[in-house]
């Protein structure tokens, strides 16, 4: 497989962009739950301003990809779903990170 | 955008959400107002009413909480190492015990026995007062970014000051002074923060989906 290129310039960085994590509401979601321990539903609804469905929906993938995960607890009897960052999630939004700088610094150095 | 993507903004507005609902300030504007009251009057109720708040107030806080915000809000935990570290406070509470009990001597030696210790009493007391009390919500400001910290902690100092200078009281009536004052402003802008935030934020009249992805995934 050949390197894509454009001018001479490497664009392999954009070509490995996560796309799980390149959507903007995932984004989010991924950069909540990376700087705090754990949050429930409502927090992240609040938070992002996505609906309850759009929500679920993009936790739903976040989930699929080992991103995320829900932990189920009971408060008073009362059962909260708290959701937190995997190792593997926070080690894929640390890399997406990393590799969009690069992608920027690439793109304005010309 | 992604390069433009600042995790200590999101992180300083997530801890700004926590602390947004006035409870913190109406918990500690009642105990200020306790304490001073009790200063004020008979110093003998002090120590068992700072039991009392040490032992209730964080049961009472979470109570509160569970009732008024998290339905609103949602529930977060912060990071561990923002959590305050228990050792660091006693510690910080023995080395303030020491300096104030040194400074007696400090003073004697200084200034003479009887003099000494009047200045000590009218204003080092609670000048050094203030400067503890003001420790807490400034370490709020300085970790989380509650700006309304560094407002109560120059509160606190300023008041540990100017209050036995100005001749309002000294000593412990002037440290129940302090609390008075700052437990007044403490309550009436927890109080009109708590409204604001009830108004806000009403609780979500959707529900988590009761049959989503996370019921097939426990």
């Amino acid at each position: 497989m050949t390197t894509p290129k454009a001018g001479g310039r490497d664009l392999l960085p954009i070509a490995n962009i996560d796309r799980i994590i390149h959507e903007p509401a995932r984004l989010m979601i991924l950069a909540l739950l990376y700087v705090v321990e754990s949050g429930d539903f409502t927090f992240l609804m609040r938070q992002t301003g996505l609906t309850w469905g759009n929500l679920s929906s993009h936790m739903s993938k976040l989930e699929a990809a080992g991103y995320i995960e829900v932990e189920k607890e009971f408060v008073d009897k009362k059962p909260r779903t708290m959701l937190r960052l995997t190792d593997e999630g926070r080690a894929a939004f640390q890399e997406y990170v990393q590799s969009m700088k690069q992608v920027f610094d690439d793109l304005t150095d010309n | 955008m992604p390069q433009n993507l600042d995790l200590k903004e999101i992180e300083r507005r997530v801890h700004q959400s926590v602390f947004q609902d006035g409870l913190m300030e109406i918990m500690m504007g009642c105990f200020l107002l306790v304490v001073g009251a009790s200063l004020a009057m008979d110093m003998k109720w002090v120590p068992l009413i700072s039991l009392l708040v040490i032992f209730l107030g964080n049961p009472l806080l979470e109570r509160a909480k569970k009732r008024y915000i998290y339905p609103r809000i949602g529930y977060v935990k912060l990071r561990p190492e923002k959590e305050a570290d228990p050792k660091g406070i006693a510690v910080a509470a023995i080395v303030f015990v020491v300096i104030l009990l040194g400074s007696i001597g400090i003073f004697n030696l200084t200034m003479g026995k009887d003099r000494g210790w009047a200045f000590w009493f009218k204003y080092f007391l609670p000048g050094s007062t203030g400067f503890m009390l003001a420790i807490g919500p400034f370490w709020l400001g300085e970790t989380y970014g509650v700006r309304r910290g560094y407002v109560f902690a120059v509160l606190f100092l300023l008041s540990g000051i100017v209050i036995p200078v100005l001749g309002i009281a000294s000593g412990y009536e002037a440290i129940g002074f302090e609390c008075l004052l700052v437990g007044v402003i403490s309550l009436i802008s927890g109080v009109i923060m708590f409204t604001r935030f009830l108004r806000k934020y009403p609780i979500p009249a959707e529900g988590p989906p009761s049959k989503g992805a996370f019921d097939d995934n426990p």
